[in-house]
């Protein structure tokens, strides 16, 4: 087979020589117009695509402008209001730029008009904790570098109690997937040093009343601790590693009562947890407080929104900067 | 026809490309940094917003005054050698404390992170820099304006000449005997009339005074005589009147007896007449880069700007001027 086709490739390349040599073929080329359009475009393509290279090639500058550049000041020194804007955004723009579209989607699902009554009181209970920090509320928004305190709950009292109004509706209506997402539970714990001792604990604690009596006894009171609500959020400082690992379990428990397994903590010490609020129906009011007391629920929330209305950063940069303050902001 | 239509297209095509490249979204003449489904978020609301707001009138002064330094001051190639020499004192000190190189650059980047100023290493090499750049701005003012500044100085900051001397004791509250009686016979020393400079000289164990007679120079409140010796050296350094001497302060490895040399106010302007980039005159006084600014020559071309600046330069002035009144 193979000695058929080198046979087959002798005849062919004969067959080209031949005609090589028999044939003269005349080769001129010629400009149509076609070949010339044919060329202008490939040069342009060239230049387009050398100079997109060029422009985004390392470019460490913003694409976004501000209207009306001219220099604001000038003298010993020449700053335009575009080096300045570039400035601004450079320091605090990405943050700036997460607020403002937050705040934009803050406004649409919690408008004033309709929250009014809970926004007054969200301000008054944050101005009175903002007054026990300096003695009045002046001293505090100077501290913070507001003119007045105008200014300052313009700025950031109100906002920040739209933002908790907005957390709270965010729990509110995703509330059964959220319970789930932080594991949240309600616990009450009681540290013993033998596990045969945790277990005896473990088999007494028949009710919360009897647990409740074990945690103020005087054997037991300094290493009771009531935790109340728990999540992945509770940091292990506060939560004993070897509890937080079967938070899950704890949160997934339909009725109270005492979880049947002394846990283990590395300290070799033994934990008798008891799990209340399982009822989470029941709880939903306060649950949701809590989870939207929780700073750390903050950008998860933010996170939510912004990518829900398509929160979209134009200027690569500020989309770099705003990606590193959390990549979950922006959807792509 | 056809090849005019193609390369029509094409060209188009190359403009519409480099043009999106290069502007970024805008919508009704106006550049688009952010949108959500709610609406756009113009770079005239992000300028309006950064540019207003907590601390708005300090942070525009500071960017205005760091633009003029560096005009006016531009870094050199000898201003970043002296940054890095500084760095690398700084790593020293560091490496003292740490068994390896390799921890101690790393305990010294968590320091300069924790700080909250510094984000990297070559921020701080670079902050040190500008910090020379701002120090050749303030001497330049101080020369030009020696006396009212030294004026200004002698009044505020209570410079006197003052010396040291140090005694070992690897525990002052329980000395050793030798330790004791080298303390007693520089107390009897002094007592005898000898001159302090001479006692220092021949008993000090200070290595960085010893020779010089004991003499620490200009002494000012600004001085960090409590971290070089002991609690309590500073206090009693500006408490001395001229020529008096102090009773022994107890430090954690040493005992100490100061002597204030003078508190004349022409000595010690003699003394500081060069004034150099480690000069007092640069350091004392925490509101004369407001003096400062404004003995530039400043438009504004924008009058929001030009009210916020100003009324912050007349603002720190003003409590320049209060603090000069309650001294």
């Amino acid at each position: 087979m193979a000695e058929k086709k080198t046979t087959t490739n002798e005849d062919l390349s004969g067959f080209r020589q031949v005609h090589k040599v028999e044939v003269k073929k005349e080769h001129h080329f010629k400009m149509t117009k076609k070949i010339a359009a044919l060329i202008i475009v490939v040069v342009v393509l060239i230049a387009c695509c050398i100079t997109g290279y060029v422009l985004t090639k390392d470019n460490d500058g913003y694409q976004v402008k501000v209207s009306n550049n001219k220099n604001i000041v000038s003298g010993d020194v020449t700053i335009s209001k575009q080096k300045y804007f570039e400035h601004l955004l450079s320091t605090s723009g990405a943050q700036k730029t997460v607020d403002t579209a937050y705040n934009q989607i803050i406004n649409k699902l919690i408008p004033t008009s309709k929250y009014q009554s809970q926004i007054d009181q969200l301000v008054k209970s944050k101005e009175k904790t903002y007054k026990s920090y300096m003695g009045s509320l002046k001293s505090y928004a100077s501290a913070m570098g507001y003119s007045s305190t105008k200014e300052f709950e313009q700025d950031s009292v109100i906002p920040d109690a739209k933002k908790d109004l907005l957390k709270q509706k965010f729990f509110t209506d995703h509330y059964k997937a959220q319970c789930k997402k932080y594991k949240v539970a309600y616990i009450k714990a009681i540290t013993v040093s033998k596990e045969s001792e945790a277990i005896k604990l473990i088999k007494k604690s028949t009710s919360e009343k009897a647990f409740n009596k074990f945690m103020k006894s005087k054997t037991y009171k300094s290493n009771a601790n009531d935790y109340a609500m728990v999540t992945t959020k509770t940091s292990t400082s506060t939560l004993n590693k070897a509890i937080k690992a079967k938070l899950s379990t704890f949160s997934n428990m339909t009725k109270d009562g005492v979880y049947g397994t002394a846990i283990k903590q590395s300290s070799s010490k033994y934990v008798v947890v008891y799990v209340y609020n399982t009822d989470k129906d029941a709880n939903k009011t306060k649950i949701v407080k809590a989870l939207a007391d929780l700073s750390d629920t903050d950008t998860d929330v933010e996170a939510y929104y912004l990518q829900k209305y398509n929160f979209t950063v134009y200027d690569k940069k500020l989309k770099k900067a705003i990606k590193k303050i959390n990549k979950n902001y922006i959807k792509d | 026809m056809k090849a005019k239509k193609i390369t029509a297209l094409a060209l188009s095509c190359t403009l519409l490309f480099t043009g999106c490249s290069a502007g970024g979204k805008t919508e009704n003449g106006k550049s688009v940094a952010a949108s959500t489904s709610v609406g756009n978020i113009y770079a005239d609301d992000l300028y309006k917003s950064l540019s207003s707001g907590a601390n708005s009138d300090s942070s525009l002064f500071s960017y205005v005054l760091d633009q003029l330094i560096d005009e006016k001051f531009p870094a050199t190639s000898d201003m970043k050698e002296s940054a890095n020499e500084m760095y690398k004192n700084v790593l020293n000190s560091y490496k003292q404390q740490y068994s390896s190189e390799k921890e101690a650059l790393s305990a010294l980047k968590s320091d300069l992170k924790s700080s909250g100023q510094y984000t990297s290493i070559s921020d701080y090499k670079k902050k040190l820099v500008y910090s020379i750049q701002y120090s050749q701005m303030i001497k330049k003012y101080v020369k030009a304006h020696f006396d009212s500044v030294y004026n200004d100085y002698y009044k505020m900051a209570t410079p006197r000449k003052v010396s040291i001397i140090s005694i070992s004791s690897t525990n002052p509250s329980s000395p050793t005997k030798s330790e004791k009686a080298k303390l007693k016979e520089v107390q009897a020393l002094l007592k005898e009339g000898q001159s302090f400079g001479s006692v220092a000289s021949k008993y000090s164990d200070d290595t960085s005074t010893k020779n010089a007679d004991g003499s620490l120079g200009v002494v000012d409140t600004t001085n960090s005589l409590d971290n070089t010796y002991a609690s309590g050296v500073s206090a009693k350094a500006l408490a001395l009147k001229s020529g008096q001497t102090s009773s022994v302060i107890t430090g954690t490895s040493a005992f100490y007896i100061l002597h204030c040399d003078t508190t004349s106010k022409s000595e010690i302007k003699k003394e500081l007449k060069n004034v150099t980039i480690d000069s007092p005159l640069l350091t004392y006084d925490n509101y004369i880069v407001y003096l400062v600014y404004n003995t530039y020559h400043i438009n504004y071309g924008d009058a929001t700007i030009k009210k916020k600046v100003q009324a912050y330069v007349k603002k720190q002035l003003a409590a320049r001027t209060k603090e000069r009144k309650d001294k």
